[in-house]
């Protein structure tokens, strides 16, 4: 009993004080439910608990039931209910916080009628991808070039080209704005990374304003986007640097980079100073071939290595580059300025074995030494605000001087050569585009230029002074002057939804004079030609596109030719289908007919290095030769593997071949034209799957060549070869990753009963360890086999650069391994040689850059 | 007799209710502009008041930077643009997603990538923590207000408008005051800007079933089967990015969830 009563108890003050807490809570409820006027519960009606003044206290939409329930603190002001919809009038109700009565509100159809409201949105480029680059580790002094080599996607080659996802890309604009053109790596090699706050791919790229309306384009731009703090105002940066090793000479880099960026006017001047190879004079691209016309007829023999030129070069470069783009009202101007002196050093050794010449082998030790200077630069005037046509001239200048001196030894004769050379070309290129009514499209170029070269070489040499049966020295005088205008017009327009039309009409018309001779010397060493030419091209091309899967293009193109009073009809045609059944297949069929460059048209000798001798033929028939090809690309669901393979054939009907011979230790190169048929077989397949966190490649190319070297034998030359790489990637989450490439390749030659095989073999590795986001580490290099031979080469740098602050630093290590010598190997049907060059001992360097 | 009569009425009162349920129909074009494929879209909002339907990437609707045509009556038709080199970034019957308020559901179909499958999946309707702000702004005759809130992985801004009191938006962005004029996330990934509003709308249709959104033999998955599709996707996706950057070799990035998704859901 007398638990029974604390039993009681208990619960009577449980009661009492649920009541207390009921009575004092600060909480309240409201409920109700929405009906229509068939008394049909009305859900999602919006319903808000509004106060006195308006203001809204809560909200809710009535549930499928048509109810809303509301938890209110308690209030001393009155709060209403107000019930708004779409579709029902809206109701007010006052609201009695003491009453527990659920609320029954009926709401009546509302008749609205909207007018259509239209709110033109403002214009979207759909084809501007954003990199972020603040995602990605971004040293604030590094440049625009190593920034991009982090993003995905993206690969720059030796000479600095950018290919976004192996499609290279046609500028680089600063906030909109060109000031390069296509040498757009002034700008990614020089600008740092800091003063930009991301960078735009502009995917459909046209500059051509009535093309952009019309059509889309393939090419791609980068656009770097200033931070706000480096408008309008001075920035820029200043390094210097300085190295030595035991036995390899001091070093030393400087640099000053300039800018000022406005919406009207943009500068930018960048000044390097180094001797740690390098070069000052860029390599210049474009897409006119004009602009390769003024090329040396005489140079040293200089080696092209795939080693990094800190290790190979031993250069002094300075180089300038000065960008303006400059707007004013209705015209925009831009240039480029670039002054670039180099001096360049180096040893080549050289031995070679002819094919067809078995008992003979020459061997060559060559210093030379040369200096460059080159003046050049580009302008662009483009008007601007034009509605239905699009105007631009540019025009691009170039004065070149070259000195080189070399001292050789060439089987034990002595050689010495002395080479003088001046150029100077000028190229100016009006572009004008007209959009016609109906969407037909005229396309106009109108371009014309001027190249002029100036070579006088002094060369004393014992075998070619008796080659030419003289006792003194020889003086070879080289002048050209090439003179030319085109015009072209394009008309462009739709056929039907799905097929597309394009006809060009293409005049030419150019003068090329040579006049080269020896001194002493005779006739047969004498060239003074002149060619003149006359073209004409016709080219419609057509674009089908029936469905997703398949793409049909094809061009076909007539050329008349007129070459010193001589005639001559080319016919090219190209035909591409790519269907995307069974993974992604292009098959492409092409003839392509070309009349050679003129150089090949001297008949006389002339010397185009210390003891070679080159002459071409009288022919004017064109090259002619047919292709085929056929590419599959496939892979599996979960793109754990991808394969691609190739496989071309090209048959040459004509086609030019450089003949090798050494005779009295003068080496003799011939062109002539074949008219025997010749094969080539290709094929090519890359495998990439991959294994958890580690990518593994293996690719494959065994070309199958089969060469006329004669117009009479009917043995062909055959040549092989063979690469295979394997390479192994790491996709570790950590800091730490590593790439490793295994290099094979086997070629051989077989001619008749003779037969010649060469295999070599690298292993290439690339380590990155990024320690934290202030230190990172570098070692790359690789270990070279060329005849049993090791060549052990590798580079590392350590980059300290400290957050927020304005200095940073670099210790680079070049020639880890203190390897003397490289050797390389280069091959032609005529000869094999085996060229040798001293690499730059190990040496230290370090440096320091100040940012502003 | 009586039964008759009864019957009689009560088809009359249904079909009232059901007609006068399809003629409240509203309609909203929108701008949709998907930063992902760096594209824009034609779509809309078609609702009622128990349900809303947003279309985007749909062929018939078309790219908004694509021509629009003039139909032979003179009004404005959206057509297919065929992009001559591009890929497709459309789809026959778009992405769309079906909010049924009567069951408190979304039935949404999607595909993670432009040439995948769709996939019809539906999950309870989901809630949302909106924080109202301050700012006002007047979009074509509407007055709007700004709300922000977190969704699956993105932080959103969205103008609505008390005008039109209902609690849709565009894809799943819903539950505020007001239907949702404009939306943005914060990483301009997703983006919604308002064109055009048409009340009474006597075409296009809310779906009276979520089974209209299905096609022949396909069913909706649960939200937890669709996030484990998404799961996969992204293990499929990274791989192919490695395959390709050792194709042409270059760099890559771990495939991201977030630059590749409009739902982050932390894989």
């Amino acid at each position: 009993m007398h638990s029974c009563n604390k039993y009681m108890k208990k619960r009577i003050f449980l009661l009492f004080f649920l009541q207390l807490i009921t009575s004092y809570s600060q909480e309240t409820s409201i409920e109700g439910v929405l009906q229509d006027n068939n008394k049909v519960v009305i859900p999602n009606v919006l319903v808000f608990v509004i106060s006195d003044n308006g203001t809204m206290q809560k909200y809710q939409y009535s549930d499928a039931k048509g109810e809303f329930r509301f938890v209110l603190e308690k209030s001393k002001f009155p709060l209403y209910l107000k019930v708004t919809s779409f579709f029902y009038e809206e109701k007010k109700y006052k609201v009695s916080l003491n009453g527990t009565k659920k609320i029954v509100l009926t709401l009546t159809d509302k008749v609205e009628t909207l007018d259509e409201v239209v709110v033109t949105s403002s214009k979207f480029s759909r084809d501007v991808i954003s990199l972020n680059i603040h995602r990605y580790n971004i040293k604030k002094n590094e440049s625009i070039e190593k920034t991009l080599k982090k993003i995905p996607g993206i690969s720059i080659d030796k000479e600095g080209r950018i290919k976004y996802w192996n499609k290279e890309i046609d500028k680089i604009l600063i906030d909109g704005d060109d000031l390069a053109n296509q040498q757009y790596t002034f700008i990614s090699k020089n600008l740092r990374s800091e003063v930009i706050e991301d960078i735009q791919v502009l995917k459909n790229f046209e500059e051509n304003t009535i093309l952009k309306k019309a059509r889309r384009s393939d090419k791609i731009a980068l656009n770097l986007k200033i931070k706000a703090k480096f408008k309008n105002t001075w920035f820029g940066n200043m390094s210097i640097g300085y190295g030595n090793g035991i036995s390899s000479g001091n070093k030393l880099e400087e640099t000053v980079n300039i800018g000022l960026l406005k919406k009207k006017i943009k500068l930018l001047n960048f000044t390097k100073y180094a001797t740690l190879g390098g070069l000052s004079v860029p390599v210049f691209f474009g897409d006119d071939d004009y602009e390769q016309y003024n090329s040396p007829i005489y140079s040293v023999l200089k080696p092209s290595v795939s080693l990094p030129n800190t290790v190979t070069d031993n250069n002094k470069t300075f180089r300038n580059t000065f960008l303006v783009h400059k707007k004013y009202d209705k015209t925009i101007f831009r240039t480029t300025l670039n002054i670039g002196i180099e001096d360049q050093r180096q040893s080549v050794f050289r031995e070679t074995d002819y094919f067809f010449q078995k008992d003979i082998s020459s061997r060559e030790k060559n210093n030379y030494s040369e200096k460059k200077i080159l003046f050049s630069g580009e302008g662009e005037l483009k008007r601007t605000a034009l509605t239905d046509n699009y105007l631009v001239n540019k025009f691009k200048y170039k004065i070149h001087s070259n000195k080189s001196s070399s001292i050789s030894n060439f089987e034990n004769h002595k050689t010495s050569d002395l080479n003088k050379n001046v150029a100077f070309s000028f190229y100016d290129c009006l572009l004008h585009t007209y959009r016609f009514k109906k969407g037909l499209i005229l396309n106009n170029r109108l371009s014309f230029g001027l190249s002029k070269m100036k070579e006088d070489t002094y060369i004393d040499s014992e075998s070619l002074s008796s080659f030419i049966q003289v006792d003194v020295p020889v003086n070879q005088n080289a002048d050209k002057l090439l003179k030319y205008i085109e015009a072209k017009s394009a008309v462009s327009f739709f056929i039907n939804k799905k097929t597309k039309a394009n006809v060009s009409f293409n005049y030419k018309n150019n003068e090329e004079r040579f006049d080269i001779y020896l001194d002493p010397g005779n006739v047969s060493y004498k060239n003074d030609v002149v060619f003149k030419s006359n073209e004409f091209i016709i080219q419609p091309s057509l674009l089908y596109r029936p469905s997703r899967k398949v793409k049909l293009k094809g061009d076909f193109s007539t050329r008349f030719i007129t070459r010193n009073g001589l005639h001559r009809f080319l016919l090219n045609y190209n035909a591409v289908l790519n269907l995307r059944f069974f993974g992604d297949l292009d098959i492409s069929f092409a003839q392509i007919e070309r009349i050679p460059s003129n150089q090949n048209l001297l008949q006389n000798y002339y010397l185009t290095d210390n003891n070679t001798f080159r002459r071409g033929g009288l022919f004017f028939d064109p090259l002619n030769y047919i292709n085929f090809k056929f590419k599959l690309t496939n892979k599996d669901k979960n793109n754990t593997y991808n394969n691609e393979f190739s496989f071309s054939y090209r048959k040459t009907k004509t086609s030019l071949l450089d003949q090798y011979s050494l005779l009295d230790n003068i080496n003799f190169k011939k062109t002539f034209l074949i008219t025997k048929n010749g094969k080539a077989y290709v094929f090519k397949d890359q495998l990439i799957f991959l294994w958890g966190s580690v990518g593994i490649q293996l690719e494959t190319t065994q070309s199958y060549l089969f060469v006329p070297l004669n117009n009479e034998d009917v043995v062909l030359n055959k040549l092989y070869d063979g690469v295979y790489d394997f390479e192994i990637t790491t996709y570790f989450s950590s800091s730490f990753n590593f790439n490793v490439k295994f290099e094979y390749a086997r070629s051989v030659q077989e001619f008749d009963e003779d037969k010649i095989a060469y295999n070599s073999k690298n292993v290439l590795i690339d380590v990155d360890w990024e320690l934290n986001k202030e230190i990172s580490f570098n070692l790359n290099g690789g270990v070279y086999e060329l005849e049993r031979s090791y060549y052990k080469i590798f580079n590392s740098s350590v980059k300290y650069v400290p957050e927020n602050k304005r200095f940073s630093y670099e210790l680079k290590m070049s020639n880890l391994l203190d390897e003397k010598e490289f050797s390389f190997q280069q091959r032609n049907s005529f000869y094999t040689s085996k060229t040798t060059i001293p690499l730059i001992p190990f040496y230290s360097f370090v440096s320091v850059k100040y940012v502003f | 007799m009586m039964k008759k009569q009864f019957l009689l009425c009560s088809l009359l009162i249904i079909f009232n209710n059901v007609y006068s349920q399809n003629s409240k129909t509203g309609v909203i074009y929108y701008n949709h502009i998907d930063n992902h494929y760096g594209e824009s879209y034609n779509s809309y909002l078609v609702f009622n008041q128990s349900a809303s339907y947003f279309v985007t990437a749909k062929d018939s609707l078309g790219l908004s930077n694509g021509v629009v045509v003039t139909d032979d009556n003179g009004g404005d038709l959206l057509v297919e643009v065929v992009d001559f080199d591009e890929v497709k970034k459309t789809r026959a019957e778009g992405l769309q997603v079906f909010v049924d308020k009567l069951v408190d559901s979304i039935y949404f179909v999607n595909a993670f990538t432009l040439s995948s499958e769709m996939i019809y999946s539906k999950e309870k309707t989901p809630k949302i923590s909106w924080v109202f702000q301050k700012e006002i702004k007047k979009i074509g005759t509407f007055n709007c207000k700004k709300a922000i809130a977190d969704f699956r992985g993105r932080k959103y801004s969205c103008w609505y408008t008390e005008g039109i009191p209902l609690p849709y938006g565009p894809w799943k962005l819903q539950g505020l005051p007001g239907l949702i004029l404009e939306a943005k996330s914060e990483d301009g990934f997703f983006e919604i800007r308002f064109k055009k509003i048409k009340y009474p709308e006597d075409v296009v249709r809310v779906p009276s079933s979520k089974n209209q959104l299905l096609k022949k033999g396909t069913s909706f998955i649960s939200l937890r089967d669709y996030k484990l599709k998404q799961q996969q996707s992204i293990k499929a996706s990274d791989n192919s990015l490695k395959i390709q950057a050792k194709r042409f070799h270059i760099l890559m990035d771990p495939f991201s969830e977030k630059d590749n998704f409009l739902e982050v859901f932390g894989f």
